[in-house]
């Protein structure tokens, strides 16, 4: 049976539905810059299985759709590099998927693909279109587009920043309400010196669903607009999550203000062969307004093992007891991926010192040196040498 | 400028780098120390050294290597008057805490009360905020890179931000252009200094392809003239992300093979020999991707021309899209056969990684069409325009904003494959 079926399998033609690309190229977003004009479009997943006839999702690939206008009077060059720097060309793609079809079939579908390919130089006056395969990323898809001029004798550039809502993911934040969540009598109003005072007034750790239980500390600050959070995330790495408000979800997720995260957001790491090494960051709206810009209360666990929890069937991570390490890590990336305007440190959290460590509700044990950072968060890029700091209050000695 | 010192005076660092945990107080001194490297600018004087697998077993007990962790010893003495942060983030953006190596093979240190290697990690590890005048070293966990670590150290404070960055052997792999005498690679008298018309002129004579060892087949096209110094090609390519080969032993053979059969990650499985000149490459670099089976490789040949004093190599790239079976050598990578595209793409990636002075293209390689492909040494197709890129390496950091064009052969005159 199964040789029956490996052998129908190596026979099949390459085939797909024969869906115009107008299906996906209809929903494109446009920039334009300098002689240069991108338009680009994600498919879904399921989109793309039909566009292309084969699940690139299953092998972690997804199809970015862009259309480049050149109207310098020099040749332009698109830089795949800059969408990607780990995109891949048809050719593997079409690789991968082989064995699916006959011979001729994978030569149909490899040479479909370099067809379909945008090609990198648009001559002047010309507008070219085509596709990239770049790594999936689940929610919204983050990226850059670096186009440059050709003619002179120097490297000149526009880069073009899209962010696209991809169909199939409805990410956690868009199924809130963030204006119905605080009337606006509670909302406090703020600048710079009452927002550090009432920086003292905010809880100093998260609780459990009765609120009661100790959580562990809220010890980030994000002062930004919605859309420049989720802006400079996106551009740091940090993955989008699902709505998630299950029985089992409520009682195991951590509460601020009286209510689980309303947003969640994820960041692996590559290149080694641990596995369950993850952050995980919490956000919560706060009721402040800083100089008239949101403040978000944030919290990152950071995964460094599995742990087996007696009574409970199921596996659950092990948590860095170090919770400063998340805090100043989100601090970092921030800063080099180039989101980081205003800095500030503030002694406004409670210390648990490293020797007597205390627990949560769910039994990890946690330490912290009580401070907060303040992060004032930029949706245009900032040079890391150009990012400014307030002189509030310091980790003088460092615990360790 | 980035100055590097090798400090052969190390007594003041040797107390910050020993345990104080009564537990590890009989750490082995590893060799690693007298390899420390120091720089110094802007009030900050940064030391690091970097131990190797062995040496790192001896240190905390874990085969950390073999987790591809790596340890990066650093010592930052602040000369200034403000206070200064270190950051991390900087040196690896995906470094690992101390507890999270603590984590690691607790097996390793069953005897011990998981509190008391928790409390050696944290001390093991480095602080971010050094004081005025202080001096405070440590270790960051780090991914593993073999053969030579590069990375930056940055610091930033009141009175300014300061990048230091380090290019560290480190021992237990025999790379590729250590094998190679330089200095006796060509007697100084065959080096011919050349102007651009003379120069092209020779670049566009040279063959199209690699060949066998006795010259009788050819293989890839030789696609890349790179222009550099031997330290500015190997700073360059570290830079962006390369790796350097390691020559072919019994137990790197070994090594490659479990690659094979795992499909894991072993970045540095040697790279087979091809040749131009009559000889193997002069150096190979790879660049491992997901895993084992998509890696590109690059291999090139110094040749006797100078270019406004630096020497112009020849070289060769492909990019491996997966494994086939062969009965020339059982198994070998199947390249794609868009050896354009992947030409392009190391010029993007030198660009990006800030390693490029100038680019252009040339001829030689004669157009190949993609439905009347050639085939390699091993038997796979390729298609090309027929143009060799250009690419004039540097070591200093240069942004894309100061990246020169060559009009050598003007790319605007040339019919570039549309594709690449």
């Amino acid at each position: 049976m199964l040789w029956l079926s490996l052998a129908a399998c190596a026979t099949a033609p390459y085939s797909y539905e024969p869906k115009p690309e107008s299906w996906v190229i209809n929903r494109a977003q446009s920039q334009e810059s300098g002689m240069f004009k991108v338009r680009a479009s994600v498919p879904s997943n399921k989109e793309a299985e039909q566009l292309f006839g084969i699940p690139l999702s299953d092998r972690g690939i997804q199809a970015v759709w862009l259309e480049v206008t050149n109207n310098a009077p020099e040749r332009a060059r698109l830089v795949p590099y800059s969408i990607d720097d780990g995109y891949f060309p048809p050719h593997e793609v079409a690789y991968m998927y082989r064995k699916r079809f006959s011979k001729q079939g994978w030569l149909d579908m490899e040479r479909r693909f370099y067809d379909m390919t945008i090609p990198r130089h648009i001559a002047p006056g010309a507008t070219e279109a085509g596709w990239v395969f770049t790594h999936n990323v689940e929610g919204t898809k983050a990226f850059n587009v670096d186009v440059f001029y050709t003619g002179g004798s120097e490297a000149r550039n526009e880069s073009f920043t899209f962010f696209i809502e991809v169909p199939g993911l409805k990410p956690d934040h868009a199924e809130i309400d963030f204006r119905a969540l605080y009337p606006s009598e509670e909302v406090h109003e703020v600048e710079y010196d009452g927002f550090r005072a009432l920086l003292n007034d905010l809880p100093c750790c998260t609780s459990n669903q009765d609120g009661g239980g100790h959580g562990q500390p809220v010890n980030i600050v994000l002062v930004a607009t919605g859309r420049e959070l989720l802006q400079a995330l996106l551009r740091a790495d940090w993955n989008e999550s699902i709505y998630e408000r299950s029985e089992k979800y409520l009682e195991a997720t951590d509460y601020l203000f009286g209510r689980p995260p309303d947003a969640i957001f994820r960041k692996g790491r590559g290149g080694t062969t641990l596995s369950p090494n993850r952050n995980e960051m919490g956000v919560w709206l706060a009721p402040i307004l800083v100089k008239g810009k949101p403040v978000w209360m944030a919290q990152i666990k950071h995964a460094i093992g599995r742990r087996f929890e007696i009574g409970e069937m199921f596996l659950t991570v092990r948590l860095d007891p170090d919770v400063d390490d998340g805090r100043n890590y989100l601090l970092q990336n921030l800063w080099y991926s180039q989101s980081l305007a205003l800095f500030a440190q503030s002694a406004s959290g409670t210390p648990v010192p490293r020797e007597t460590p205390a627990e949560d509700f769910k039994g990890s044990p946690f330490f912290t040196d009580g401070y907060r950072f303040v992060l004032w968060v930029s949706g245009d890029p900032v040079a890391l040498d150009e990012a400014q700091t307030l002189d509030w209050d310091h980790v003088l000695e460092d615990s360790r | 400028m980035i100055r590097l010192h090798v400090s052969i005076a190390l007594l003041m660092l040797l107390t910050a780098c020993g345990s104080t945990s009564e537990l590890f107080t009989t750490i082995p001194e590893g060799d690693f120390k007298e390899r420390i490297v120091a720089q110094e600018n802007g009030g900050v004087r940064v030391s690091a050294a970097v131990p190797s697998s062995k040496e790192t077993r001896d240190l905390f007990g874990k085969n950390l290597y073999k987790k591809g962790i790596q340890p990066v010893w650093l010592e930052i003495e602040n000369l200034r008057a403000t206070p200064l942060t270190f950051l991390p983030v900087g040196l690896d953006p995906a470094y690992f805490t101390p507890l999270e190596v603590a984590n690691i093979d607790k097996k390793d240190n069953k005897q011990l009360k998981p509190s008391d290697v928790s409390q050696f990690y944290l001390r093991q590890g480095m602080v971010l905020a050094i004081e005025p005048g202080k001096s405070r070293s440590g270790f960051i966990f780090t991914r593993l890179d073999e053969g030579t670590k590069a990375f930056n150290v940055d610091v930033t404070g009141r009175d300014g931000f300061e990048t230091f960055t380090f290019f560290i052997p480190v021992p237990g792999l025999n790379v590729d252009h250590y094998a190679v005498d330089w200095e006796n690679l060509y007697e100084a008298s065959q080096y011919v200094e050349l102007e651009r018309e003379p120069l092209m002129e020779l670049i566009e004579g040279f063959a199209c392809c690699v060949t066998n060892a006795n010259g009788s087949e050819t293989g890839d096209p030789l696609n890349l003239v790179i222009i550099g110094h031997p330290t500015d090609v190997y700073t360059a390519f570290i830079r962006a992300g390369w790796d350097e080969t390691e020559t072919v032993t019994r137990a790197s053979a070994w090594k490659t093979m479990k690659s094979f059969v795992s499909g894991g990650e072993y970045r540095y499985s040697p790279i087979s020999s091809l040749y131009v000149f009559g000889r193997p490459q002069d150096v190979a670099f790879q660049r491992a991707r997901d895993n084992i089976h998509e890696r590109n490789h690059l291999r090139l040949w110094m040749s006797r021309a100078l270019y406004q004093g630096y020497p112009v190599w020849i070289g060769q790239i492909s990019r491996d899209i997966g494994v086939r079976w062969t009965t020339k050598t059982i198994t070998t990578h199947k390249i794609d056969p868009n050896v354009d595209e992947t030409r392009e793409y190391l010029l993007e990636n030198l660009a990006y990684a800030q390693t490029l002075k100038a680019a252009g293209y040339v001829g030689g390689v004669g157009e190949v069409p993609i439905d009347q492909p050639r085939g390699n040494l091993t038997g796979d197709p390729w298609f090309t325009d027929g143009f060799r890129a250009v690419l004039w390496i540097t070591s200093e950091p240069t942004p894309i904003s100061d990246l020169k064009f060559f009009k050598w052969r003007n790319p605007l005159e040339i019919n570039l494959g549309r594709k690449q």
